[in-house]
């Protein structure tokens, strides 16, 4: 099933939640694949199913069915001990609101996943601190989370995704809660990420804006993929239909 | 591994530090567990210190010898030859009908044991102790040499120990000094002086150069010295009574101005020259005179190891409990710090770490704070000694020196940090349960339930723990395991008591349209669970204290009952001629004396005939106390293809004889009654048959026991007694048969009767040639006339005089002594639930800041908001008092099993409540004013 330029594939993802005592169809058999070293933004209104999908994704969750497909491996029949593993290993999270520990520093933060790590490519602190640099906060590697900006602490989250160097970049609404200019120095890292790294970003918002810098754009509609394209082909329909 | 570990500490030092109050009343509930374990166990190190401290001092010499005992019939046999050959002299010894005989030295056999000891070890120094007051003296109050009186006041004091000594050589180790520095020799130099401790100086109100009389000494001694109370009590295990009423020192030479036919002594005090070997001395002693036993300093050591070991183990227990106690707030904190940082776990989980590092990193959290916690808890526990030393010097009557115990310290830390990592374990493992997803919700962090597999292996794991710590104190693994998990099945039980309670309260609870009332009740049964384990701690400790309180309080309310009765004054007199003298000397006193006079007889029990002609041997009686003995029924049979062990069968028939003799005491022992003392019998419901009439000339009435009951007894049984007389030494006495026939069962009596026994038949039907074992006069006299009356009789053999005033001040002193210190550790363990309480307050108020803020936000002010937090945990108190008090009462009820009728003491019973709601209002009041005022902004903002 591997194909060597392909990072990630989901074959007819299905996703049934339970709020209370109802059962919702979260997600309606997803089918898509992404290549390596690709920058793409899944979108659609609120309550599509696009988080369920990065959370299915980033082995955060299992789905009812179908199959996952990461580095060619399907990580649909693995358990927890195992998931944990590949989300160490081959993925790095970025969230709307940093989910940084308030109790560790910045470089203790972006140490975590490594010191976790079965591989240890690096050294952890070694490595926090290079990328720490990379992403202009050399200067701030002994400050807790409440002590930096919110467009500090996001890079500070974008650095710990990158400590163990995954092939692949999940961001879920990494923009929300950062004005236009953090915004923007996000976006260019994530760019930087993709271009310098080979890093595959999948970005998920509700911005369209954000949304255009990638190089692809699926939409998600009640749990479906509405649409599957590049970005330059879907953005001028859609500007007028999510605002 | 080693970075893992490092992450582990950075961030549970970080988070402790971040959450300063959780953590300081987190720490708090393991320091005060700590320090229950440092100071008992640093107190009992006092103790053995001072114990063992200096063994001669304490020994009074090398060694100290005294008469053997006649436990043997060798020891008989040497006991009977000494006394033939003049060595050793006796004296009877009787009270309520059951006597012994005292043996003592002689002046003869004094000098031949210093003549032997000084030839065989040049250089030994030999000197001894008068007895002049038998132990029964002493306890009562009466006869001769034991009550001191002022005469310029009338001030008495009573049941004072006599030391009569050779001051001038007295004691070998360790010199007894007045408060003003004069050694005894100084003091003690002619037989009018006398030497009296601080107590008995202070009670009396006489100092240096003032006079005082002894009880049946004619004549005044002059103070001479006053010295302090530790001078002559050195060792506990003999010195108890002197420590409690106090004591007084005469010279040897003081004993002609008592009216006693001999020198009695006991004991002989031994000072061996240099480098003798002590033990052999004592083999050697043994051996030339088999009539002794003397006590060596080795022995002593042995004695004080052994007490100090018991003691210890006892400390330990119980700051074990107290340290359990306090983990209830060590599960509160892991579980609200777990449930406080689900999205934290989740993120964790997302960055790879595994459930079981992230069980790990909490559980290090725990650890941590088990570490710091104990640690604080040492230093409390130093505090604590200070606090607390007083109760056991009162019991040793000595002074005890602090010392900084090693051992305790180690004990203290190490189960502390154990404890409290394995009362981490469980709420930690349900943080391993958090999904990662969570991450993408923030809002749903709900907690996930651990599964009940897992929840019963961590309670496996967690007994498992406890048990190891528990054997390492206890020094069996298998009492250990019954103890933990014992424990864990009451604490069980308690916790779905009070789960229950406080739901019942919490649903059905009526708020009278109170608001306040009715957000208290709803929080109460939202958090009920953590409310229960809460209460726990409160729970034992309200329990233990009500316990011991209650139980103090009753008994001595019962005895004091006898101050309201008529008669105030008991007289044991050992035959009629004794009586005859006290008649005299009760009709000669002044005012309003009535008496009665009571005889017991004993006699031999033979058999029972049966209402159809059947008997019942004593073998056969025997035989039915065994079946009927759950005990022993079930240690009699062996269990299939087990051998049963010689020892053991040693022990059952040692137990199945107990039993056998039991019954014959209890059967054997009659009292008889006059008419007007048959009429005077309080009317109760017999349980069958009836009372005894004047014309039941061979009517029996018994009254009920287990024994009786259990041996099958019936109205109608003729019971089948033999007695002696005449003869001597067993030499030509004549048996005599005596029948009486059962005519009814009463139930227990509830009056004090001093020597009457349980069971009894008519006087008149008591044979003329019967010769009663106990005689006893109960009298009412004017209380005036009580000490003149007490002085008369001193001088009579073997007569005392009780009187119920003195006897229940010496009872409620002694219940004080004792009970001083199980009261100590129930305080103890009431201050740690009020701890783990605050905790919990402190818990929930941080959980519902943003409820709080929510209500000060739509108008409520500071005052509202902390009333409503102090309702809740007001109600919370009263559980916990019902609940701890109410066991207490079922305890006490249990234990005595309606033995003292004297009445529950409500007042206690509902200051011990009170105390137990205030407890809960001033842990709440603490912790809950500070969050009660925060800004709500600040709050909504960032919560």
């Amino acid at each position: 099933m591997k194909t060597s330029n392909e990072v990630l594939r989901a074959v007819d993802l299905t996703k049934q939640l339970k709020v209370g005592e109802v059962k919702v169809d979260a997600l309606r058999g997803v089918s898509l694949s992404v290549a390596r070293g690709e920058f793409v933004a899944v979108i659609g209104p609120s309550g599509s199913g696009k988080s369920t999908l990065l959370g299915l994704m980033g082995g955060l969750d299992s789905p009812t069915s179908g199959q996952l497909f990461i580095d060619g491996v399907d990580i649909t029949r693995m358990n927890e001990r195992e998931l944990t593993r590949i989300r160490n290993e081959k993925i790095g999270f970025i969230f709307q609101s940093f989910n940084l520990i308030p109790t560790l520093t910045a470089e203790e933060n972006v140490a975590l996943p490594i010191q976790f790590s079965r591989l240890r490519t690096h050294h952890p602190v070694t490595r926090a601190r290079e990328l720490l640099t990379l992403f202009g906060l050399g200067d701030r590697t002994h400050h807790r989370p409440s002590q930096l900006s919110g467009g500090q602490q996001q890079r500070v989250a974008i650095a710990r995704a990158l400590a163990n160097n995954p092939p692949m970049l999940l961001a879920d609404e990494p923009t929300g809660n950062l004005d236009t200019t953090s915004s923007q120095i996000v976006l260019d890292a994530f760019r930087k990420i993709q271009r310098d790294l080979g890093t595959t970003v999948i970005l998920v918002t509700h911005d369209m804006d954000i949304a255009a810098t990638a190089d692809r754009i699926i939409r998600i509609v009640d749990g479906r993929v509405a649409e599957d394209a590049p970005a330059a082909a879907v953005v001028p329909p859609l500007v007028g239909e999510l605002a | 591994m080693l970075d893992q570990l490092r992450f582990y500490a950075a961030h549970s030092w970080n988070d402790l530090r971040s959450n300063p109050q959780r953590t300081a009343f987190a720490l708090l509930c393991i320091a005060a567990g700590v320090a229950a374990i440092v100071s008992l166990q640093t107190l009992a190190v006092m103790v053995q210190n001072t114990l063992t401290a200096n063994l001669q001092q304490s020994n009074r010499g090398d060694l100290q010898v005294r008469p053997a005992s006649g436990n043997s019939e060798d020891g008989e046999a040497a006991l009977q030859a000494a006394v033939e050959a003049g060595l050793l002299v006796t004296t009877p010894l009787t009270f309520g009908g059951f006597g012994t005989t005292q043996y003592f030295f002689s002046a003869a056999g004094y000098e031949q044991i210093r003549d032997w000891l000084q030839a065989t070890y040049p250089g030994a120094d030999v000197t001894y102790r008068v007895n002049v007051a038998s132990p029964i003296a002493l306890f009562t109050g009466s006869g001769q040499g034991v009550v001191l009186a002022n005469p310029q006041t009338g001030e008495e004091a009573n049941g004072i120990l006599p030391v009569v000594i050779e001051a001038a050589r007295y004691p070998f180790y360790g010199e007894v000094l007045s408060v003003d520095g004069a050694p005894l020799a100084e003091l003690l130099t002619s037989p009018d002086d006398i030497a009296l401790n601080t107590l008995v100086a202070e009670q009396l109100g006489v100092g240096v150069g003032d006079v005082v009389t002894l009880q049946g000494v004619a004549g005044t001694f002059t103070v001479r010295g006053v010295v302090p109370t530790d001078a002559e009590v050195r060792n506990p295990t003999q010195d108890f009574l002197a420590a409690l009423n106090g004591f007084y020192m005469l010279d040897v030479a003081a004993f002609a101005r008592f009216n006693a036919e001999a020198l009695r002594i006991d004991p002989i005090y031994v000072r061996l020259p240099d480098g003798a070997d002590v033990v052999a001395v004592e083999r050697a002693l043994g051996q030339r005179f088999s009539f002794t036993r003397a006590t060596t300093t080795e022995d002593l050591r042995r004695t004080y190891e052994r007490v100090s070991e018991n003691v210890n183990q006892l400390v330990t227990v119980m700051g074990l409990i107290a340290l359990l106690l306090g983990s209830v707030g060590i599960i509160n904190t892991m579980q609200v710090v777990v449930r406080r940082r689900v999205l934290e776990i989740a993120v964790l989980k997302t960055l790879g770490l595994q459930s079981g590092q992230i069980t790990a990193l909490f559980l290090f959290e725990a650890a941590v704070m088990g570490a710091l916690g104990s640690a604080f808890g040492v230093v409390l526990g130093w505090g604590l000694v200070f606090a607390i030393r007083g109760v056991a010097e009162g019991l040793l009557g000595q002074p005890l020196g602090f010392v900084i115990a090693p051992n305790a310290v180690i004990a203290g830390v190490v189960v502390g940090t154990l404890v409290t990592t394995v009362f981490g374990f469980i709420p930690t493992l349900s943080a391993g349960k958090v999904r990662p997803a969570t991450v993408l919700r923030p809002e749903d962090t709900l907690i996930p339930r651990t599964g009940g597999l897992s929840t019963f292996g961590a309670l496996l794991v967690v007994i498992a723990a406890l048990s190891a710590v528990a054997a390492g104190i206890l020094g069996s693994a298998l009492q250990a395991v019954a103890v933990i998990v014992g424990a864990f099945l009451v604490a069980g039980v308690l916790f779905a008591l009070l789960l229950l309670t406080i739901w019942l309260i919490g649903r059905f609870l009526p708020s009278f349209g109170l608001v306040d009332l009715k957000i208290a009740l709803r929080e109460m049964l939202v958090t009920r669970g953590r409310a229960a384990v809460t209460l726990l701690a409160l729970v034992v400790g309200v329990f233990s204290l009500s316990l011991i309180t209650l139980l103090a309080d009753t008994v001595t309310q019962s005895i004091g009952q006898l101050l309201e009765q008529e008669d105030n004054v008991f007289i044991q007199v050992p035959n009629r001629t004794a009586l005859a003298r006290v008649e005299t000397e009760l009709n000669a006193l002044a005012g309003d004396v009535q008496y009665r006079v009571n005889f017991a007889y004993r006699l031999d029990f033979v058999e029972v005939v049966r209402a159809d002609g059947s008997t019942l041997t004593l073998d056969e009686i025997q035989a039915r106390l065994i079946a009927t003995d759950p005990f022993l029924a079930f240690r009699a049979t062996p269990a299939p293809g087990e051998e049963v062990s010689l020892d053991r069968q040693r022990q059952l028939r040692a137990q199945e004889l107990r039993r056998r003799n039991e019954f014959v005491q209890v059967i054997g022992g009659l009292g008889a009654l006059t008419p007007e003392q048959l009429a005077a019998q309080p009317q109760v419901p017999f349980l069958s048959g009836r009372q005894l009439t004047p014309d039941d000339a061979r009517g029996l009435v018994l009254t009920e026991s287990s024994l009786i009951t259990d041996a099958g007894l019936q109205v109608g049984d003729t019971i089948v007694y033999r007695y002696s007389v005449g003869g001597f030494l067993g030499l030509g006495a004549r048996t005599n048969e005596l029948r009486y026939t059962i005519v009814g069962v009463r139930p227990q009596p509830t009056d004090f009767a001093l020597g009457q026994a349980t069971n009894y038949v008519l006087q008149s039907s008591i044979p003329e040639d019967l010769a009663p074992n106990s005689i006893s006069i109960a009298a009412s006299i004017p209380p005036d006339q009580i000490a003149p009356l007490r002085r008369a009789i001193a001088d009579v053999p073997q007569t005392f005089l009780i009187e119920t005033e003195v006897f229940v001040r010496l009872f409620e002193a002694l219940l004080g002594q004792f009970t001083a210190f199980p009261l100590l550790v129930a305080l103890l363990g009431l201050v740690v639930g009020g701890v783990v309480i605050a905790n919990s307050v402190a818990l929930s108020t941080l959980e519902r800041r943003r409820e709080i803020a929510v209500m000060k936000s739509v108008g409520l002010q500071r005052e509202r908001v902390l009333g409503m937090l102090l309702i809740e945990n007001a109600i919370l108190g009263l559980v916990g008092g019902i609940v701890g008090v109410g066991l207490g009462l079922v305890g006490l009820i249990v234990l005595l099993q309606g033995q003292v009728d004297a009445p529950i003491n409500w007042p206690t019973v509902l200051l011990l409540m009170a105390l137990c709601v205030g407890v809960a209002l001033s842990a709440a009041l603490t912790t809950a004013w500070g969050a009660s005022g925060e800004k709500p902004l600040n709050v909504l903002r960032y919560e």
